[in-house]
């Protein structure tokens, strides 16, 4: 489903290491992207627009050359920028990110998720309030709506790890379970002989490699990440 | 509501409040629920003294200009945007003339440092915007070899803006609702590191979660304990084990796939024993000394960054675990500030604005003096502490 090497080229290029100003060694990646908002007269910019019709993974990434680009050469360009922090909560690396327009204000949540940062469509169902997007709970048409469990945030604000700084992100929990699904279903593959490799455990840095490269690919499918 | 704000005698007072282990034995650790919930009370009832400033620059023409600040004795488990309120109705519509009060958006104010300009993060318990002020300026103005004694702490005197909230500085959009999502992701991420997952908060009904929040915004000390004593940790007894020759686990990519691996391990070593297998196992599954990790964060001094890592409740002494102490714990955070003994730390730590005495164990800490959303947070001063 994911392929290594050059269909991942444009999802690891571009980063540089940061260190913290008063400690040495305490940084993250950071990378300057530009995007554009969106201009579809047929998709107005709300969240239900960006759900996919099922609920399938949308794995596919390469644009349809066919399909008429939406966004236009005279849209004002935003800047992007994005880390990749460690979370020291969850222990894995996290996908912050801000996004300004051309006055340096920051974009509202409905804005910020018709630019051509985010994947359409969407491949997964979720509810926006102003200042995050959820994942609705599993099961949650079998309960009360009283005792209904609350919906998981996948986007919402924090201050970055390292910076302090107010920033998008994606929670780390929820790529991480991908992520270790993905490398579970490979390693089955393997296995049965369905996929290249021999099948052996990978280990220390091999491991952290294939971890960090599944994790671009997951990521990848909600965010643009080719730089 | 005002009346509790201003007419609450300060109880922020160290000389009253030493957090210690209680048992007179340091391995064998308080397990006394009476003291645990004591404890609880007096994190809850802590207040810090605010004095609110209005930015006379963004006063319109007709405002009451004699009126000019307001005191307030604020909890130090609440947040800024909690007390706009009772800010509101006690200084800023008596500032401001009709018109203007009618066209104030409280979505747009803000908060800074008047000596400092330091921007307030609104996402702060109050108790650590204060103690972060304390350690900062006990940096900038350095006087060695000079301990205070205890009196009643100046005000964090704080400058409110009606406009222009800065977005680089501050999460946009600074609301009750955000503060509330900010609030419970706090709560979640105290959990995840407390267990490997989120299953007790998450298990919560959406009327209990509601209720964690609900019982910090009405300051109501039963309402807000009924719901977290079903996710914080009880710090039940502490019993020294003997550790196998691997001890304690480091971290490793094994890890990346299983986050209950270091959960189970750190279990599997130090799991206390009990004489009744029942009961034991039912208590100390949500024991104190039982967790993977204890959430804390670290704080220095403006501009340092803030640190976070895993804290394990135990360490090892030779073959045998032993509870993990603020002292150790510092020293491996920050070893040049926090030498081994004999040698004297170059600086102190603040808990809940009390200097925490080094035997103070982590995982009590956790049990007993973090927060409302779960954390522990510890500000340390470089020097001696003026407080």
């Amino acid at each position: 489903m994911y392929g290594e090497g050059d269909a991942l080229g444009g999802a690891v290029a571009g980063w540089t290491w940061a260190d913290h100003p008063m400690a040495p060694g305490y940084g993250h990646l950071h990378r300057t992207a530009f995007v554009k908002e969106r201009v579809d007269p047929t998709h107005p910019a709300d969240s239900d627009s960006l759900l996919s019709t099922d609920d399938e993974w949308i794995v596919d990434m390469d644009d349809d050359p066919s399909a008429a680009p939406d966004t236009q050469s005279n849209t004002p360009v935003l800047t992007v920028q994005q880390y990749i922090v460690y979370s020291p909560t969850f222990q894995v690396p996290a996908l912050y990110f801000t996004i300004h327009d051309s006055s340096g204000s920051p974009l509202p949540l409905d804005r910020l998720l018709s630019t051509t940062l985010f994947q359409r469509p969407f491949p997964m169902t979720t509810t926006a309030t102003s200042s995050a997007i959820l994942l609705p709970p599993p099961d949650s048409s079998l309960s009360e709506p009283e005792d209904a469990p609350a919906p998981f945030p996948l986007l919402s604000q924090g201050d970055h790890p390292i910076l302090g700084t107010p920033c998008w992100y994606f929670h780390p929990c929820e790529t991480s379970v991908a992520v270790k699904e993905l490398m579970d279903a490979r390693e089955r593959e393997q296995e049965q002989g369905r996929q290249p490799g021999s099948g052996e455990k990978l280990e220390g840095e091999a491991l952290w490699l294939r971890w960090l490269k599944t994790w671009f690919a997951v990521l990848s499918t909600v965010v643009e990440m080719r730089s | 509501m005002s009346h509790r704000y201003t007419t609450r005698p300060a109880t922020h007072n160290h000389k009253e409040f030493q957090p210690t282990s209680l048992s007179s034995n340091p391995r064998h650790s308080n397990p006394n629920p009476a003291s645990t919930s004591l404890f609880r009370r007096l994190v809850w009832e802590g207040t810090v003294p605010l004095e609110i400033h209005v930015d006379p620059k963004e006063l319109p023409a007709n405002s009451d200009r004699g009126l000019d600040s307001y005191f307030i004795q604020a909890p130090r488990v609440s947040y800024l945007p909690l007390l706009i309120p009772d800010i509101r109705k006690n200084l800023v519509d008596l500032i401001l003339d009709e018109t203007a009060i009618a066209s104030v958006k409280e979505d747009d104010w803000w908060f800074e440092e008047l000596d400092t300009g330091n921007v307030m993060k609104w996402h702060w318990p109050i108790g650590l915007l204060f103690d972060h002020h304390t350690i900062s300026v006990s940096t900038q103005s350095s006087q060695s070899g000079v301990l205070s004694t205890p009196a009643a702490p100046a005000p964090l005197r704080l400058t409110l803006h009606f406009v222009s909230p800065p977005t680089d500085k501050l999460i946009i959009q600074p609301s009750a609702e955000t503060c509330k999502q900010a609030f419970m992701g706090q709560v979640k991420e105290a959990d995840f590191l407390r267990w490997g997952n989120t299953k007790r908060v998450t298990g919560l009904r959406k009327q209990e979660q509601d209720g964690l929040w609900d019982g910090v915004k009405d300051h109501n000390f039963d309402d807000f304990w009924r719901v977290a004593s079903k996710i914080f940790p009880m710090p039940t007894a502490f019993v020294p084990i003997l550790l196998h020759d691997n001890a304690l686990p480091s971290p490793s990519p094994s890890h990346i796939n299983n986050f209950n691996s270091t959960q189970s391990q750190i279990q599997s070593q130090a799991r206390p024993a009990s004489t009744d297998p029942a009961s034991g196992q039912h208590q100390d599954r949500d024991g104190a000394y039982n967790v993977r990790s204890i959430p804390v964060r670290v704080y220095l001094p403006s501009g340092g960054p803030v640190l976070q890592d895993l804290v394990s409740p135990v360490a090892e002494e030779g073959r045998e675990s032993k509870p993990n102490t603020l002292r150790n714990f510092l020293h491996t955070q920050l070893p040049l500030l926090f030498p081994s003994p004999p040698t004297s730390p170059l600086a102190y730590a603040l808990v809940q604005g009390v200097l925490a005495p080094p035997e103070s164990e982590m995982a009590w800490l956790g049990a007993c003096l973090a927060g409302a959303d779960g954390w522990v947070n510890i500000c340390v001063g470089v020097g001696r502490p003026r407080i």
